[in-house]
C-alpha cells in the first residue's frame, strides 16, 4: 500500500508531533493509519459488499492490542501518545467539558443539530448533545454511565433517553425510523445478540410510557457520522442554559453523586 | 452499493407541493441502505435488511421553487405497496430549503419483491408508475 507521507504526518499532528514520539509509538501510528486507509479503501470499492467479522474474528483481537476497547478515549490514543491535557477552570462548566475534554464533540453535536432541526423537544436535544460524551471516560455501558454522570443536573426524560439509548440501538423500529446500522456489524460482529440484561431493558421500555425519549436519540444517533459536517455548541447553549442545573462551585466540586465522574474527566492523568 | 437492482430510467410526474417540485426518478433494491437525510450529506452509516427483506430505495428528484417558505418542515416520507400497506424510512427532510435542487434516496425496508405504488411526502402523493417500482 502507497503511503501519502505528508497526510499521514498531518493525521498525527504535524511533524513536531511526530518528533516527540518513540519509535514503537511511530509504528503504532503508522499501522492503525495503513488499517483506516485499507478500510477506506475497502469501502469505496463498488459493488463489493463489504465482508464484517464475526463475534469470534472481534474477540481473537483483544491479545493485539495494548489497551482494552472499553478503555474511554481519554486514556487511550489511537494515533501515537496521548497529548497533555489544558487544566480546567475553577468553577468548570458544561461549556468548558465540551471545550477541554470532549473536543471534538462532532458527533454528539451532530447529533443534537439534527434533532434541532426536526424539531425534537429541548430535553430531546439536550440528550442527544449529553448522549456519547461519557465515551471519554468509559465505553461499557456508556449509556448507565452516561445517564448517572448527567443525572444530578439534567430533567428527568433526559436521564432517562441517555440511560435507554444504549439498550434501543440494537433494536430496528421503522415506525420510528430507525434501523439496524451496519458499524454494529463492524464492531459487534454480525452473529452478535444483545446480553440477557439489555434483552430484559428492552422488553420494559417497549411498554414504558416513556419509550420515545431514547428512541429519538437513537435516531439522530444514525444520521450523525458525517465527517465533513461543520458544527458547534453555540446553537445549544440557551437549552444548556435553560436545562442543565451548573453548579455554582463547577462540576466535580459540588459533591454531586457523580462528582467524581466530573474529577476523573478532568483529571484523566492522576495516577491514583 | 452491492447488489442493486435499478428498475426504472425514466423519471416520473411532477408534483409541486409547499412550493417544491417533486418528481420519482425511480426505484433501486439493495440489500443494504445508505442513509443520508436529505437533501443528503455525508453521513456514512448504512442500514441493513434481514433475510426476506431488502431496502426499496426511491429516488426523488426535488426543486426548490420561490414560494418555498424557509424553515417548513415536512414529515418523514411514507411509501404505500401495491395491497395498500405502507412502509416507513428513516430518512427525515433536514434543511430543505438549504440547496436549490437536489436528488435524494429514500431507503424502505419492505418484504423482498413488494411492489410500490406511491410515495407520500407530507400531504402529497407521488405516484410510482408501472415499470418503476
Amino acid at each position: 500500500m502507497e503511503i501519502d507521507r505528508r497526510a499521514f504526518i498531518a493525521s498525527l499532528g504535524g511533524t513536531a508531533a511526530v518528533a516527540a514520539m518513540d519509535s514503537e509509538a511511530k509504528a503504532d501510528a503508522l499501522e492503525h493509519y495503513m488499517e483506516e486507509q485499507l478500510n477506506d479503501q475497502v469501502a469505496q470499492q463498488g459493488g463489493q459488499p463489504e465482508k464484517f467479522p464475526t463475534v469470534a474474528e472481534i474477540e481473537a483481537q483483544i491479545e493485539t492490542r495494548n489497551v482494552r476497547r472499553g478503555a474511554g478515549s481519554l486514556f487511550a490514543s489511537g494515533r501515537g501518545n496521548v497529548k497533555k491535557l489544558q487544566p480546567m477552570p475553577k468553577n468548570a462548566t458544561l461549556l468548558d467539558f465540551f471545550k477541554l475534554r470532549f473536543d471534538p464533540a462532532n458527533h454528539v453535536l451532530q447529533s443534537a443539530t439534527r434533532a434541532m432541526k426536526t424539531g425534537m423537544s429541548e430535553e430531546i436535544i439536550l440528550a442527544c448533545l449529553c448522549h456519547d460524551v461519557v465515551l471519554n471516560l468509559i465505553k461499557p455501558d456508556h449509556g448507565w454511565w452516561g445517564a448517572q454522570l448527567f443525572e444530578p443536573y439534567v430533567p428527568e426524560k433526559t436521564t432517562f433517553a441517555i440511560r435507554y439509548h444504549q439498550t434501543l440501538r440494537f433494536y430496528p423500529d421503522p415506525e420510528a425510523g430507525y434501523e439496524y446500522p451496519d458499524q454494529y456489524y463492524r464492531i459487534f460482529g454480525t452473529d452478535y445478540t444483545p446480553p440477557p440484561h439489555i434483552e430484559a431493558t428492552y422488553k420494559m421500555l417497549k411498554n414504558h410510557k416513556w419509550y420515545m425519549e431514547p428512541r429519538l436519540v437513537t435516531v439522530n444517533d444514525l444520521y450523525a457520522f458525517d465527517p465533513n459536517a461543520k458544527v458547534s455548541i453555540e446553537p445549544f447553549m440557551d437549552i444548556v442554559g435553560r436545562h442543565f442545573k451548573q453548579p455554582k462551585e463547577g462540576l466535580g466540586m459540588d459533591n454531586s453523586p457523580s462528582a467524581h465522574m466530573w474529577r476523573t474527566i478532568a483529571n484523566p492523568d492522576s495516577p491514583l | 452499493m452491492g447488489g442493486v437492482s435499478l428498475a426504472a430510467q425514466s423519471p416520473g410526474k411532477m408534483v409541486t407541493y409547499k412550493g417544491l417540485e417533486m418528481s420519482v426518478a425511480g426505484v433501486e433494491r439493495a440489500p443494504t441502505a445508505s442513509l443520508k437525510d436529505c437533501p443528503p450529506g455525508g453521513n456514512t452509516v448504512n442500514a441493513t435488511s434481514r433475510s426476506g427483506e431488502e431496502f426499496a430505495v426511491v429516488k426523488v428528484n426535488f426543486k426548490v421553487l420561490p414560494a418555498f417558505q424557509p424553515n417548513t418542515m415536512l414529515k418523514r416520507p411514507v411509501v404505500t405497496d401495491e395491497s395498500g400497506k405502507t412502509y416507513n424510512t428513516a430518512v427525515s427532510f433536514v434543511d430543505v430549503g438549504s440547496t436549490p435542487e437536489f436528488a435524494c434516496a429514500i431507503p424502505f425496508r419492505v418484504p423482498t419483491g413488494t411492489m410500490l405504488k406511491s410515495l407520500q411526502i407530507d400531504a402529497a402523493t407521488l405516484e410510482i408508475p408501472a415499470g418503476k417500482h
